[in-house]
């Protein structure tokens, strides 16, 4: 086996792996479209010159999967469904719960369901800086953006998070209390 | 908690929880399972460069039969393209720019030329099996508008180009596409994204005439035809099949979800494409349009387009290949953009279309472009000079010149191009034939 590629695969595939199946919540997607990442980065490698890091290399190249991914399930949806309802936002996965999530709290669970009411930019930037902890400089030279535009984005995702994490919380409550009620009748 | 709110550091403390979840895939099944997937590809498609290398086939039969019916050489010395300009030697401009340097150029490869006759040989092996344009021609005329007398005009006209042109003969290595190679045929200038974001700009010849379709109907048509992937690109095209004239010279393209390429794409490289696809007829505006179904996406502001006026560099592939490629600013003299291309860099995997041993002065005279250079290009290796045509004439055409004169060249052509002749400016670069699905 090529030993560039065992290297490369040694060493980031669980960051490959985990960055690509908390953006498209799929664990079988998600081997499909590690094993097109490493396809991209042989066929591109002769000409990496290591100006940028390699890890920062490799995310982009994942990041521009994961969105050719996004685009063409939107074209086969669209073609197929004559009614698609384009307020979904993007693509909101209808499998059950990973396992190592379902481990997780509640409140875990929610956020993590919550990550597809996200743009995909958002959904991006919160998977690259929480989940996968890289720095500001490196998510911005993955995406292609200032360090502004990451900081801007980062503090817009987190606040829509928020603010569904609050609603939901709301909605709870209101139906505890509307329990309550029925009860206490 | 307190009540139903959150805050931000609860949320980032939430997500920094998120459990990690690891893939159980070996490197040994991942890279059998690559291998498998590679080999299946390459049994379903052509090798890249049979239609380049077709096209280029055909080229050169036509060459091979066309001799008895042209001029001789000294006839052969003032036409280009489509639009004629004869060259006045004396009217030069006095505007001028030299440049020079002792340093030693890059190391470079010696075996391009055997990859090239390989390629070539191989080509012609297999055009039987081939799209090339004489092939494609009886199909045009139940798909276009043309009437046969307009095709025997149209016959007649790219007979008298093929007689006057200076860089068609034994053009068998060039990928830029001259007017006069077009044969009537349409062409998609576009440019498609490498797996690591470069750009590449690309034109493709069309399996139809050329009757005045514009840029963006082309596209609207063609550009989902390319098979991006197969030829080692990542699928980007097309981001829409709608794209229109909204009047003036804005353009509209109505898009399933504009905010995928403005936001989620590092903007620069939606832009370049863009740029590289409509943006060479002159200034245009483009503005991108949610799809009629999406609510929820607000029209975007126009952004300007405007491909003119760029530099040319090498953009070198593992195997040896190269496509030529484009500075991503424009410059504001084609003498700066010249000098860029000798010894700037606007990116770390381009190399430089001209070395910086060769001493060379610009002069521009009317429609013509004039390099003299002062010492000789026979020193460079074949495809070095070949690189430097190519860059130079892409740079004229660029900067709306008609020709280029090469002066103090040796007389020998440069991979079939005469430059003791004016040599056209091309309309295209790193040209695939495209056949009709």
């Amino acid at each position: 086996m090529d030993s560039v590629f065992h290297r490369l695969y040694k060493e980031y595939q669980q960051d490959v792996f985990q960055f690509l199946i908390y953006l498209v919540k799929n664990r079988d997607t998600a081997e499909d479209l590690m094993q097109e990442v490493f396809i991209r980065v042989m066929k591109s490698y002769g000409n990496f010159e290591g100006k940028s890091s390699e890890k920062t290399w490799l995310f982009s190249i994942a990041k521009n999967v994961a969105i050719d991914h996004f685009r063409k399930q939107t074209t086969i949806k669209k073609r197929i469904l004559e009614t698609f309802d384009w307020n979904q936002r993007e693509l909101v996965s209808k499998d059950t719960l990973p396992q190592e999530i379902v481990e997780q709290s509640e409140e875990i669970q929610e956020l993590y369901s919550l990550l597809d009411r996200c743009k995909t930019d958002y959904k991006l930037v919160v998977v690259m800086r929480y989940i996968q902890e890289l720095s500001i400089v490196e998510t911005a030279e993955i995406l292609g953006w200032t360090q502004g535009k990451v900081k801007t984005t980062q503090h817009r995702a987190i606040k829509h998070l928020r603010e569904l994490m609050s609603h939901k919380r709301k909605e709870e409550e209101e139906d505890e209390r509307f329990k309550m009620e029925r009860s206490g009748d | 908690m307190s009540g139903s709110k959150w805050n931000d550091q609860e949320i980032k403390d939430l997500l920094k929880k998120m459990p990690k979840m690891k893939s159980g895939q070996s490197a040994e099944d991942l890279y059998a399972q690559i291998q498998r997937e590679e080999q299946k590809k390459a049994a379903k498609k052509p090798p890249i460069w049979v239609p380049v290398g077709a096209g280029l086939a055909s080229v050169g039969l036509l060459i091979l039969l066309l001799p008895p019916l042209l001029p001789d050489q000294e006839s052969m010395n003032s036409s280009a393209g489509n639009e004629q300009a004869a060259y006045d030697s004396g009217s030069h401009d006095t505007d001028e720019f030299s440049s020079s340097s002792t340093e030693s150029s890059d190391d470079r490869r010696e075996n391009e030329m055997e990859f090239a006759d390989k390629e070539k040989h191989e080509a012609d092996k297999d055009s039987a099996e081939i799209f090339s344009s004489e092939e494609a021609a009886p199909e045009e005329e139940t798909s276009d508008n043309f009437t046969a007398s307009d095709q025997g005009q149209e016959s007649d006209e790219n007979q008298e180009e093929m007689e006057s042109q200076a860089p068609l003969e034994e053009s068998g290595e060039t990928e830029l596409l001259f007017a006069s190679e077009l044969n009537g045929k349409a062409y998609l200038s576009t440019a498609l994204v490498t797996p690591d974001s470069h750009i590449i700009p690309m034109t493709f010849v069309l399996p139809v005439d050329f009757s005045g379709q514009t840029p963006w109907e082309l596209y609207n048509r063609w550009a989902g035809q390319i098979d991006e992937e197969g030829l080692g690109f990542i699928e980007f095209h097309p981001i829409s099949t709608q794209v229109e004239n909204a009047g003036g010279n804005v353009l509209t393209a109505n898009i399933d979800q504009p905010e995928n390429y403005l936001e989620e794409e590092p903007t620069s490289v939606f832009e370049d494409v863009m740029n590289a696809t409509f943006g060479n007829d002159g200034r245009v505006q483009l503005q991108l349009l949610p799809d009629e179904d999406n609510n929820s996406v607000q029209a975007n502001e126009p952004f300007e387009l405007d491909n003119s006026k760029k530099g040319y560099y090498i953009f070198e592939q593992s195997t040896g290949d190269y496509y030529m490629v484009q500075s991503v600013r424009s410059f504001d003299t084609v003498e700066e953009a010249i000098y860029s291309m000798q010894f700037e860099l606007p990116d770390d995997q381009y190399e430089n279309a001209i070395s910086e041993q060769l001493e060379l002065t610009v002069n521009k005279a009317g429609d013509q472009l004039e390099i003299t250079l002062e010492n000789s290009l026979d020193d460079q290796a074949e495809q070095e000079k070949l690189q430097f045509v190519e860059a130079v004439l892409l740079t004229a055409a660029s900067f709306d010149f008609e020709e280029v004169i090469f002066s103090n060249v040796s007389k020998e052509p440069v991979s079939g191009i005469d430059l003791t002749l004016p040599v056209e400016v091309p309309v295209g670069m790193n040209t695939h034939y495209l056949a009709e699905n």
